[in-house]
């Protein structure tokens, strides 16, 4: 079904690279508009909740992917793992997932359902040993809506702070990686990051009604990143392999245009007296290096495991926030995968499993946020179209000193369409 | 080929749009948001006192005879004396010439406004003036220090018991002559000196009540005049007998509305707020034993200056202020159950000349501030507590160019007709005697 479309190769590919970049533009716009796409007190902090799980069979095996190389699909987590990919197809993927958000505090629970899109990427061979990928994705999420009560300092009376948080980073990437040879291969990923993340809080004295604070604030924040990937393969017998894994990016900074406006409103008659008015003042925000390294095992190609470590630098992160502590966070994560030797449909099966586990960024009155995910998942081939399905369960988070505990939820389904259209016509 | 990819599009703008429901609201410790607080209270701002005197002010708005002696060691001897000018309504009665005089009396009807032991006999007297009761030039009323030519001998003297609760009534006996005169008049319907209203009022100008009662502090008030006849408490009566009833019948002169008044008389000699009498415009407290007073009757009042607050920006440059309260706390031992706190207290705008520049206004633009007298929760110590956030957010915005400041005042109608009086320690002598709460906004 492939073979019988009556046209060149230049001509099928702008064909259809055309509708590819009208999507790929909308949900550039879709994805800049601000969307609470998480209720996580936890977003406030830093650039939001990073999404770090990657692309379907990543998030499926515990967010693995270092050391991961497949010729159907792209591995977001590390970009010189697109020379696996077929040198004459074309990949385009998507994904959606749904997540279900339950926040428990000491006296308070509540839970969230939202829905959203994972991504969408296509990867293609540019020659030989050249391979590109394109790509967007959500890449932080920042939504919350949080009150504190606290003690007016010098008095026993209190204050309520209202504090409603929105916005999000999105990532737009193009990853380029070169085969140096048949067993290594090295990439690099230049991603723009872009998005807002808007704030907007409350201040008011308990039991006076007088006048009320009003504090809008708007970070609208931009940058390159270059993340560097580099895979080798140590070839075994019986059709195995051992792939190694190393991923680095470059430290950097964001740029971050601020906005605050900052009122005292009097309750009576809604009149205010702007304490702040400030708009687009430049700041920027340093991200620093971050590392990681992964080790798969391919047997016979059926069954694999994997093993990533990144160390994440986080502690050198900042963002004016003096709210909390950024710690270097350490991931560790475990991803497999199976693939039974059967015929016929059931063939494309491929089961997936994987654990996550991080000692935690964010470190809130001497309490590190750590956290621990499951995974699982499947995919399958209907003709050109590969679904993949997984589903991850992830505790963070504690119920003491006033903190709040995060479970979560998630499925997601991921497309991958492959298509040959650099493969030459065989029959004409 | 084509339907393939329509299917993938369709299925990647499924999944472009998105949803979420909930907007749970999360409450959260401190910690999580905040390591300092960005709203701050202090309450060790100084608030300067002092007193000040106003000259004089009106006693004859409030239609009420209000008498009575008081001796406070601390604010002196205060007299009130309070006048009438009574009047009839244009025509007199006709009287058969069967029927016979019995006897004038000023009718007063107590009407529970009584401070002192009400046990023991009280005795005032009763003056006929002799000069025309009028406004002074200029004026449209009396004053707390208008007084008038009275004859020498009282028309009469009266001991009674205050029983304000049950109550009675004190009947005053004018002398007989008088009565006998006025009756004459009347029975004869000649031509007299009382036919008509201005008449009646040339001729009688009005009574003054002085107390006699020295040994103790008392006084007394009487609705002298009301819209409303059945509240009428105080009268003069012509009392006569008709031929044909056993019962006595009387003839009414009623208080003459807005021609009744006390005129105070304060002797502060030998205390500390004899520099009142000396001092000028604003008395420190401490030329007064550390003291502020407000005193009904002399209009004494207590201005106060807070310095700082026109420094607000000591406390940070980044600062707005949320709320302002200043809390007064009378000085103890100073009040008692014979002589009570007052139930309330005004607040004025007043300028270096301690002129009144109109009522305290709230940040709303149109509640005048007043204090209301509370008991603490803890000791039920009597305290006032006022607003005065307007008056913080004025000085702060004016950086002290002007003098303009706040007064403390007993309400017109108490000062005009009670002994009310607050005696406050400066901060000096009492840490919590005046305190100024302020609730303040870092940002």
């Amino acid at each position: 079904m492939f073979y019988n479309l009556p046209c060149t190769m230049k001509i099928h590919l702008s064909k259809k690279i055309f509708p590819f970049l009208t999507v790929l533009f909308l949900s550039v716009s879709l994805t800049t508009n601000a969307q609470n796409n998480t209720i996580s007190p936890y977003s406030k902090l830093g650039l939001g909740e990073i999404d770090g799980s990657g692309f379907g069979r990543n998030a499926a095996m515990g967010g693995t992917g270092l050391a991961l190389r497949s010729n159907l699909g792209l591995n977001s987590i590390n970009p010189a793992s697109l020379t696996s990919l077929d040198s004459l197809a074309v990949i385009m993927e998507t994904g959606i997932h749904g997540d279900y958000t339950q926040l428990e505090t000491a006296s308070q629970s509540g839970a969230k359902a939202n829905a959203n899109f994972s991504y969408l990427a296509m990867g293609f061979a540019a020659s030989s040993r050249w391979f590109l990928s394109i790509g967007i994705n959500p890449y932080s999420s920042v939504g919350y809506h949080i009150q504190t009560t606290s003690p007016v300092s010098g008095s026993t009376n209190t204050y309520l702070n209202d504090i409603e948080g929105s916005g999000g980073l999105s990532c737009a990437y193009i990853s380029n990686a070169f085969k140096l040879s048949k067993n290594i291969s090295v990439g690099i990923k230049t991603s723009v990051l872009f998005g807002p993340k808007k704030e907007v809080q409350y201040y008011s004295l308990t039991g006076n009604d007088n006048f009320y604070i009003y504090k809008e604030e708007y970070f609208k924040f931009s940058g390159i990143r270059f993340d560097f990937g580099y895979q080798q393969i140590f070839p075994l017998a019986n059709k195995s392999n051992i792939v190694f894994g190393f991923n680095a990016n470059a430290p950097g900074y964001l740029k971050n245009k601020y906005s605050i406006k900052e009122s005292k409103v009097f309750t009576g008659s809604g009149s205010t007296t702007t304490l702040q008015d400030e708009e687009d003042v430049l700041k920027r925000v340093y991200f620093p290096a971050n590392f990681g390294t992964g080790l798969a095992f391919n047997f016979r190609e059926t069954f694999l495991v994997t093993a990533d470590y990144t160390f994440d630098q986080s502690s050198q992160f900042s963002l004016e926030d003096t709210y909390s502590d950024f710690v270097d966070n350490h991931i560790f994560a475990f991803g497999t995968e199976l693939q039974p030797k059967v015929k016929g449909f059931a063939k494309s099966f491929i089961y997936r499993g994987g654990l996550n586990y991080q000692t935690g960024y964010l470190q809130i009155d001497n309490q590190t946020l750590n956290s621990i995910g499951v995974t699982a998942g499947f995919g399958f081939q209907i003709r050109a179209i590969r679904f993949n399905l997984y589903a991850e369960h992830s505790w963070m988070g504690t119920t003491k000193n006033q903190l709040i505990k995060e479970r979560f939820t998630r499925l997601g389904l991921n497309l991958s369409l492959m298509d040959f259209w650099f493969q030459k016509r065989k029959f004409n | 080929m084509c339907k393939k990819i329509h299917v993938f599009l369709f299925l990647s703008l499924l999944t472009i749009v998105s949803c979420n429901d909930s907007s749970e609201v999360f409450n959260i410790g401190e910690e999580f948001t905040n390591n300092d607080s960005k709203i701050t209270y202090v309450d060790t701002i100084t608030v300067q006192a002092s007193t000040i005197l106003i000259d004089s002010f009106t006693t004859s708005n409030y239609n009420k005879v209000f008498f009575g002696y008081n001796n406070d060691p601390i604010l002196g001897k205060t007299y009130a004396e309070s006048y009438v000018a009574f009047e009839h309504d244009g025509s007199l009665p006709d009287i058969d010439t069967r029927s016979s005089f019995d006897s004038l009396v000023i009718f007063m009807k107590q009407n529970g406004d009584y401070l002192g032991d009400s046990t023991i006999f009280k005795e005032f007297s009763v003056y006929r003036v002799t000069e025309d009761i009028e406004y002074n030039d200029d004026a449209s009323a009396f004053y707390n220090i208008d007084s008038f030519a009275r004859e020498d001998v009282p028309l009469a003297t009266k001991q009674f018991i205050p029983r304000p609760l049950r109550n009675d009534s004190i009947i005053v006996k004018l002398p007989n002559e008088l009565g006998n005169q006025w009756y004459d008049w009347i029975e004869t319907n000649t031509d007299s000196l009382i036919d008509t209203k201005d008449e009646f009022l040339d001729y009688f100008k009005g009574v003054v009540f002085v107390p006699n009662t020295k040994n103790e502090n008392w006084s007394t008030s009487f609705n002298g005049f009301n819209s409303s006849s059945t509240n009428l408490q105080i009268e003069l009566r012509l009392y006569y007998s008709k031929h044909d009833e056993e019962e006595n019948t009387y003839f009414s002169f009623t208080p003459r509305e807005n021609y009744i008044f006390s005129h105070f008389s304060i002797d502060r000699s030998g205390t500390v707020s004899s520099v009142l009498d000396t001092e000028g415009l604003k008395i420190p407290s401490t030329l007064t034993d550390n003291k502020v007073f407000m005193q009904a009757g002399s209009g004494v009042g207590i201005k106060i200056e807070i310095p700082q607050v026109e420094y607000m920006y000591d406390f940070g440059s980044n600062i707005t202020v949320l709320d302002a309260k200043l809390i007064m706390r009378p000085s103890k031992g100073t009040y008692s159950l014979s002589s009570l706190l007052p139930s309330k207290l005004s607040v004025l705008w007043t300028d270096k000349m301690n002129r009144n520049l109109g009522d305290f206004i709230d940040v709303d633009g149109e509640t005048v501030i007043t204090g209301t007298k509370m008991f603490d929760d803890l000791d039920d110590e009597p305290y006032y507590s006022f607003s005065i956030l307007n008056f913080v957010l004025t000085k702060m915005a004016t950086e002290s160019t002007s003098y303009n400041t706040l007064m403390f005042y007993l309400p017109d109608e108490s000062n005009a007709t009670s002994f009310d009086k607050l005696i406050i320690d400066d901060q000096s002598a009492s840490n919590n005697s005046f305190e100024l709460q302020i609730y303040y906004y870092t940002y």
